[in-house]
């Protein structure tokens, strides 16, 4: 069964700078409460260790720890099929990375996380939640369509007049609220959606 | 537990079908009386050793396989994954596709045809990945194999190596994952009858056995691999 936001026990935050995991920490507290016991790790060997011992139901992993080699991300999701891994950039503009649950970033604001954490983490209390989460606001609307006719951040950015930091932004809370990762998958979903017309698409 | 050759094959099918597939891709039909896997083995000049390996891999999330040296598994091992690849390639993704097409029928919305584009981009990841296993890596493989037999120095010609093959899935299988997310959330079931639900059904069974074959490739093919490029190209 799907986890809900008071099934939480245990939450993993592995960073190797402490200030950046006690931030982490208290964004998290508003969502989780004090019911969920928060786990710190600075290295790979310590949240495999923590992986085993709690079967935790969150994993908040810095970038640098995730991109070594020593937990095989595949075989977590059917060996832990309860967590959900963010993946923690500090760069605002790295590139999304698919294979995990979500990804944050440094700047990342609290109403962002809680529309992640309430997608992934539903609260018993609020049937309506993953379908507000899953709405797009006008602008993230518009920001689809522009990328799935083919315009890079970059160009985006000029056309909007937004800073870079914010298209790229808007793109990780787009692809969080759907669920969809690839750009293929978002094209399908803005047709669907009438977001976009089939005479709009860029010509293979 | 896990199986070892002495366990009987068809009492392992019955309590884990999935071991069918495996049997099938070995080249070991069925009808298998109370055999054990090392006397069916025998009987099909198959290594018990590698069947148990490559069914415990399969069957059990669990199951780590050891460091290995048994550089004389990588023939078979070889022919099982190209089997296997050919199943994928010829048969299951061809099956979810006509199913999605008649999907995209049944919908009957001109613009649901994108659904079906994607599921097309995803066929052609996963024939490109394929592909390249087929055309580099494993022939680069027997060919390391082959002057390993001989006890000859791999050519210069031999430049690839293991540890550059690798990160391919993870693409491929985000695309699987929003074909999924698509039906399951974004796409209002309109149409009557099975038809979708047979398709995500099928889509997590793809997942599984994708799952199941990339273990076996990066974890008993790669580093038996790397042990025997170690034995061969000293640095």
């Amino acid at each position: 069964m799907m986890p809900t936001s008071s099934d939480i026990q245990h939450i993993i935050i592995a960073c190797p700078a402490p200030l950046l995991r006690n931030g982490l920490q208290s964004m998290l507290l508003p969502f989780f409460g004090e019911q969920a016991k928060v786990l710190h790790a600075q290295t790979l060997a310590e949240v495999r260790h923590l992986l085993q011992q709690y079967s935790p139901q969150l994993l908040i992993i810095a970038a640098p720890i995730a991109a070594q080699e020593g937990i095989n991300w595949t075989e977590i999701k059917f060996t832990q099929p309860q967590l959900k891994v963010l993946l923690f950039v500090r760069d605002p503009n790295a590139e999304i990375q698919n294979r995990f649950h979500g990804q944050i970033d440094i700047n990342i604001t609290e109403e962002a996380l809680d529309a992640l954490l309430h997608r992934l983490f539903p609260r018993e209390d609020s049937h309506d939640s993953t379908t507000e989460a899953s709405n797009l606001s006008a602008r993230e609307t518009e920001i689809l369509h522009l990328m799935v006719t083919g315009k890079t951040t970059k160009k985006i950015a000029e056309m909007l007049s937004l800073s870079h930091h914010t298209v790229s932004t808007h793109r990780k809370n787009i692809i969080n609220k759907l669920g969809i990762k690839t750009l293929a998958g978002l094209t399908v979903y803005a047709i669907m959606k009438g977001i976009v017309d089939l005479e709009d698409m860029p010509k293979k | 537990m896990f199986y070892g050759p002495q366990h009987c094959l068809a009492d392992i099918i019955l309590e884990h079908p999935g071991a069918m597939y495996i049997t099938e891709r070995f080249g070991i039909p069925l009808g298998l009386e109370n055999k054990t896997i090392r006397k069916v083995c025998e009987e099909h000049a198959i290594i018990p050793e590698l069947f148990t390996l490559v069914l415990n891999v399969s069957t059990f999330n669990h199951f780590i396989p050891g460091r290995s040296e048994e550089y004389h598994f990588i023939p078979q091992l070889l022919r099982y994954l190209s089997s296997s690849h050919r199943y994928f390639v010829d048969w299951k993704i061809p099956e979810v596709d006509k199913n999605v097409a008649s999907l995209i029928l049944q919908i009957g919305e001109k613009k649901t045809e994108a659904l079906h584009t994607l599921f097309k981009h995803y066929i052609a990841e996963v024939s490109e990945h394929i592909q390249y296993e087929n055309e580099i890596v494993f022939k680069y493989i027997q060919e390391l194999y082959r002057c390993y037999l001989n006890k000859e120095q791999p050519g210069k010609d031999i430049s690839y190596h293991i540890g550059v093959y690798g990160a391919h899935h993870d693409d491929i299988e985000s695309v699987l994952m929003d074909v999924k997310n698509l039906l399951i959330r974004h796409i209002p079931q309109t149409e009557k009858g099975p038809l979708r639900r047979r398709i995500i059904r099928q889509l997590f069974q793809l997942e599984r056995d994708l799952y199941s074959h990339t273990r076996l490739e990066n974890e008993v093919l790669i580093p038996l691999v790397q042990n025997l490029e170690k034995e061969m190209k000293p640095s």
